[in-house]
């Protein structure tokens, strides 16, 4: 597949990170909305234009035995007769927690001209966590075991282990792994929930439980949606979740419609009742549109 | 069995089982197909959709539509469908076929044994045994015994038509192995062998007694047609043809062949509505007369199509020696007249003088009262009398002047005479004589005259007598009632000398003004080359026979010589087939239709006998092919439930798109259907074609020889032209100008007989267009005594506007336009050309019209050897060059106009320049 093919997405993580690079240039860096800034203290990127304030500054601090020499600030020290060093608090940066879902559910396209989920899913986190860089803030993937890193290096290195399913979650999980996460974190969860949504209100109840607020972006296959199929059709689940033979698609197609509604009208109250961003994305629309809703709630201090 | 139309079905009852169609629909409707499978990741909420209100499944349309069509086809398939069916044998028992094969069944032979072997196969599906008798006799006739259908077969596809009547007799004759038949069939060539049928019903009678009999016949009017000995009346040939049916109009096509197969002429002979016979009549050139071998008819290989000539057609040429015009305007008194009366209606006549007439090549030579020759000349004559000339001399009062006598009787001329004379004459019955003038006594035996009636009222007068001699008698033909020699004649070398012994005209004898006369010197001059004087008793041995086709072979064993006096009595018989008799110095020919009678059709026959006629075609057992359509439904059926339309639909294609597919097959076909439609759009293709390149166009005559006749001579005229100038032609182009446009051609040729169709007026309008606008018309009347189809093209020019046609001057451009030439010949020499005169305003002084008789095309025509077909008469290959120059002057001039004209101002122009 050719990489500079406008809608889909390539299997292969450096053809996925160039498509998710090229998604993400058309918009300015992001910049997350600082919600707590004072109380945290944490400067990270986000003062930068303020006077006055250093990029990673938090305090000077009186020089004592066994710092290291290395952290003395010498024009800080020069201006009076101590010695002072200079002292940044790094843990308490925001930073942002992406989270694909990656089961056997994702792995599903309806037609051929379509991208899988999955591959729309990866698509959408790395573009993301692309924009994020450029606008400076620091990314980690969920369950990857790595710290957030604001460089481009760690950002292939997400490429990679996002398209190979390496996520130390497991290849079937379709619930975020609860880690511990810095709180105020924010997290990214992109998957189809499908399941029972008691399981995203479990994961979402123990992230409040952390302060970590965040979005959930469902991925829809429009098949999903208008179950575009006629006769009698035996229809397989994909998690080996037994079989279900339709003996006139056409009759049920209503029932399932309704089904589905009330589904999404479930998962979208638990995020609203968490507090959560909601996306929808449907992977016949084009990525751009779904990455743009995403760059506005994220950069909106107000929603999240 | 159940007949519908061309088809019939064998077990029409399986088609009940249509009956049980709507269950079958029931059934397929609701027999689940294979379901689709689908993975699918919202399987949690489908399983959660309550399905006890969904309407039961059904097939889509189409798949029922694809069952019961295969069903259909099943069940058609059990029915036995056979297309163009043979009518069923009847009961059990032995199958008899009957099968004519004499000389008339050797038309459509291949249809007879076609059905033959059918019938045998259907035989051998039911397991009779087949017995063949065939009709015609042979000369060791087989015992005809029980076959089975295998051997049959065999036996059948070795048959072969005879070219002898078939006799239907020696079947009631016929002892038979057996009690009955289970069916008899016969295969008869559609004829009656007499004319009141009765061995027919003699042999049906028979054959009634063994079981049913079934009688096939040709159709009406596809029975074999007979040529019959031609009558010669005014210098042509008639041939009667005759045929079975009186029923309709038909025109029967004769081509005269010479003794290479060359075609040298044709005519047709045209029935009318509920006549037997017509005739066709065969106006050649002497020459070309005289080499007709055989006449057949075009469309049918038979024996009984073939008539085989032999020297008693052929027109001998005859010259009467005539010293000078003398006695010219009183004819009654001259010898040449009352000759030339008596010789015409069976010879070609020419007179002259002696050297002349040597010159050319006569079969005989007549001198009247003949005086003197030169030394020269007489050693001439003698040569050409040794050489198998007849010479016939006719005593006068020249021969029997004493004063004369010295030269008659030792001079030149004495020692062409058969006989030595007296000096002197006789007279009978003068004023100084009591003996009243004689008559002529019965011919005898051995005088070529034998036979002929000797009329009461001739009598003689006067005359020359012979000297007594031994051979007297033996040399004497004819004589007086008191025994004087008449007719003297005798042998030198191969030819032969003949001394009437009175004058040729009505001074001394009556015998002149008799019929008499007439028929002896027919005699004679039949007597001239090749046929012997006794030879009605020679054996003749058989040298080609015809097989049952009417192709000439070497005759097989068995074939008997015979007598030339039985050729003209006996009739054609295995052991003599027709064909020709004789050694290479001159052979008799033996037909079949000399001793056979009028064709008469069976017509009725008697009660309780099945009749119908020969079919076209094999049958067909449809079921085969049903089947395998069934097959190839059951297996796209297949296909479809299992792949195709999971494919389709994973592909993103739904119903619609299946139904789409089978819509664009309808469609496919019905565009198939629809393309023979579409002919009507080439028109336009002609029109382009045929102006863009130049080329020659002749008309249709409607006769197909005439027609190939004409494109094969304009193709090698284009040829030619191709080769010698810068013209080059395109192939010629057949018009109609009934419906084609004319615009294109330069040059049209117009072949013209008197069977010509005059165009109608649209036709008219549009050559009259053609030919003002420029365009020329070679007209060819194609026989060089044109008067024929010079009357046809005067019935042309009252609707076409042919101006006054002047005969071509000697200073046409036509003499000058590439070659110099003086004549312009085709297939024939002489004759005129004849052109519109040369008028500068009109037409750039091309003349529009050109006619003549030479019949060019037949001299241009070559082969695709590039041989020419047909021989220019009479002076061969370099007449058939100069009919291609004056082809290659009359397209120059077509093409270039009056440019040639110019040039005969030429002297003038230099003269003035000087």
């Amino acid at each position: 597949m050719a990489p500079t093919a406008p809608i889909t997405e390539s299997r292969q993580p450096e053809d996925t990170y160039f498509r998710a690079e090229e998604l993400g240039a058309n918009l300015p860096p992001l910049m997350v909305a600082a919600e707590r800034i004072a109380s945290t203290v944490s400067q990270g990127i986000h003062g930068r234009r303020q006077v006055g304030q250093g990029e990673t500054f938090w305090q000077f601090r009186r020089y004592q035995f066994g710092d290291s020499v290395h952290n003395i600030d010498w024009r800080q020290s020069g201006k009076s007769q101590r010695v002072y060093i200079r002292q940044s608090e790094w843990e308490a940066a925001q930073s942002v927690w992406l989270w694909c879902d990656n089961s056997a559910s994702m792995d599903f396209a309806s037609t051929s001209d379509k991208p899988k989920k999955s591959e729309r899913a990866v698509l959408l986190a790395l573009a993301l966590a692309s924009l994020l860089v450029r606008g400076g803030e620091y990314v980690a993937l969920s369950g990857s075991g790595k710290p957030p890193s604001n460089n481009r290096a760690a950002l292939q290195e997400m490429a990679l282990s996002l398209s190979n399913g390496t996520l130390s979650n497991g290849p079937l999980s379709s619930v975020p792994p609860i880690e511990s996460l810095p709180r105020d974190a924010r997290m990214v969860l992109f998957g189809d929930f499908l399941d029972d949504p008691r399981h995203l209100t479990d994961t979402l109840a123990q992230y409040a439980d952390k302060g970590v607020k965040g979005l959930v972006v469902r991925l829809i296959d429009p098949a999903e949606e208008a179950l575009p199929y006629g006769g009698r059709v035996l229809f397989e689940g994909m998690e080996g979740d037994g079989e279900v033979l339709v003996e006139q698609v056409d009759d049920a197609r209503e029932t399932y419609g309704e089904r589905w509604r009330e589904h999404g009208a479930r998962i979208s109250d638990l995020v609203a009742q968490a507090g959560w961003g909601y996306v929808v994305h449907h992977t016949d629309h084009s990525p751009e549109e779904a990455l743009m809703h995403l760059y506005l709630l994220l950069s909106d201090s107000h929603v999240t | 069995m159940l007949s519908l139309g061309a088809f019939s079905l064998f077990t029409p009852w399986a088609l009940a089982g249509f009956a049980l169609l709507p269950v079958v629909w029931w059934l397929i409707r609701l027999t689940p197909t294979r379901p689709q499978r689908v993975r699918f990741p919202a399987i949690r909420l489908l399983a959660m959709v309550d399905q006890t209100s969904a309407s039961p499944h059904t097939s889509p349309w189409w798949l029922i539509v694809l069952r019961l069509t295969m069903i259909s086809l099943l069940l058609l398939a059990a029915a036995r469908p056979i297309h163009n069916p043979e009518s069923r044998l009847q009961d059990t028992g032995p199958l008899l076929l009957v099968i004519d094969d004499g000389w008339a069944a050797a038309k459509d032979w291949h249809v007879r044994i076609q059905q033959a072997e059918s019938l045998i196969f259907q035989a051998e599906r039911q397991n009779r045994n087949v017995m063949v008798l065939t009709t015609a006799p042979t000369l060791a006739q087989l015992p005809p015994g029980v076959m089975n259908p295998t051997e049959a077969i065999a036996r059948v596809r070795s048959l072969q038509p005879k070219p002898w009547p078939v006799d239907r007799q020696f079947i009631a004759d016929q002892t038979f192995p057996f009690a009955s038949a289970g069916q008899v069939v016969w295969l008869s060539d559609g004829l009656q062998n007499h004319e009141d049928g009765r061995d027919l019903k003699q042999a049906l009678a028979a054959l009634t007694g063994l079981g049913p009999v079934r009688l096939i016949e040709p159709v009406v009017g596809n029975t074999a047609h007979a040529v019959y000995p031609p009558q010669s009346r005014n210098n042509a040939l008639h041939f009667p043809v005759r045929r079975a049916h009186g029923d309709g109009v038909s025109a029967i096509t004769l081509v005269a062949y010479d003794d290479e197969r060359r075609a040298i002429g044709n005519a047709t002979a045209r029935f009318d509505e509920g006549y037997l016979e017509s005739e066709a009549v065969f106006d050649l050139p002497l020459e070309l007369r005289n080499r007709m071998a055989s006449i057949r008819i075009d469309s049918e290989r038979t024996a009984g199509g073939i008539m085989l000539m032999d020297e008693r057609w052929r027109r001998r040429p005859v010259g009467v020696v005539s010293d000078n015009t003398l006695a010219d305007d009183q004819p009654l008194l001259s010898d040449a007249y009352f000759l030339d009366r008596a010789l015409h209606p069976v010879s070609d006549v020419f007179s002259g003088a002696l050297v002349d007439l040597l010159d050319r090549d006569m079969a005989v030579l007549v001198m009247a009262d003949p005086v003197g020759l030169s030394s020269p000349d007489q050693k001439k004559l003698e040569t050409w009398v040794e050489a198998g000339g007849v010479l016939l001399v006719f005593a006068g009062p020249r021969m029997a002047d004493t004063s004369l006598a010295q030269s008659v009787s030792k001079g030149p001329l004495s020692g062409l005479l058969p006989v030595p004379l007296r000096l002197g004459d006789r007279a009978m019955g003068g004023a100084m004589s009591w003996r009243r003038p004689a008559g002529v006594a019965a011919f005898d035996a051995n005088s070529p005259f034998y036979g002929l009636a000797v009329a009461d009222d001739v009598r003689v007068r006067r005359q020359v007598l012979a000297e007594p001699t031994l051979e007297l008698e033996e040399k004497t033909w004819a004589r007086l009632a008191d025994g004087t020699p008449l007719v003297t004649a005798d042998v030198r070398g191969l030819g032969r000398t003949v001394l009437f012994h009175v004058g040729a005209n009505a001074e001394w004898s009556t015998l002149p003004i008799s019929g008499l006369f007439v028929e002896m010197l027919q005699r004679i001059v039949g007597l001239s080359r090749g046929i012997h004087q006794g030879g009605d008793n020679v054996v003749l041995e058989p040298s080609l026979v015809l097989d049952g086709f009417g192709s000439l072979m070497v005759p097989k064993a068995g074939v008997s010589p015979m007598t030339a006096d039985d050729l003209s009595t006996s009739s054609v018989s295995p052991r003599h087939p027709p064909g020709f008799y004789g050694s290479d110095d001159g052979v008799r020919a033996f037909n079949l239709t000399a001793s056979l009678g009028s064709l008469t059709a069976i017509g009725e026959v008697p009660a309780g006998i099945e009749q119908s006629s020969y079919r076209q075609g094999r049958e067909i057992d449809l079921m085969p092919w049903l089947l395998v359509l069934a097959m190839v439904l059951f297996a796209a059926d297949l296909m479809i439930s299992v792949g195709v339309a999971a494919t389709l639909t994973k592909l993103g294609f739904g119903n619609r798109a299946i139904t789409g597919v089978v819509v664009l097959f309808v469609v496919l076909v019905a565009v198939l259907i629809s393309n023979s439609t579409e002919a009507n759009a080439a028109d336009d293709d002609d029109f382009i074609e045929a102006a863009n390149n130049t080329r020659l166009a002749y008309v249709l005559s409607g006769d197909a020889d005439s027609d190939e006749i004409s494109r094969l001579g304009l193709r090698g005229l284009s040829a030619v032209l191709a080769q010698r100038t810068a013209v080059e032609l395109a192939a010629p182009a057949a018009v109609d100008p009934e419906e084609d446009e004319l615009a294109f051609y330069p040059l049209i040729y117009w072949p013209v007989t008197q069977y010509s169709p005059v165009p109608s007026v649209e036709a008219a309008a549009r050559v009259n267009a053609f030919m003002a606008n420029g365009g020329t018309i070679l007209f060819d009347m194609q026989q060089s005594s044109a008067a024929a189809g010079l009357g046809q093209l005067r019935r042309f020019a009252r609707v076409l506007d042919i101006p006054r046609l002047v005969p071509i001057p000697g200073d046409h451009v036509l003499t000058r336009s590439y070659y110099l030439m003086n004549d312009f010949p085709g297939r024939w020499a002489g004759g005129r050309v004849w052109v519109v005169p040369a008028d500068e305003r009109v037409n750039d002084g091309v003349s529009t019209v050109i006619a003549g008789g030479h019949h060019w095309a037949g001299a241009w025509a070559l082969d695709d050897a590039s041989q020419p077909m047909f021989a220019a008469v009479p002076g061969g290959e370099r007449q058939r060059e100069f009919a291609f120059r004056f082809g290659v002057n009359l397209v120059m001039y077509v093409l270039t106009g009056n440019y040639k004209g110019d040039q005969v101002h030429l002297p003038t122009i230099l003269d003035r320049l000087n």
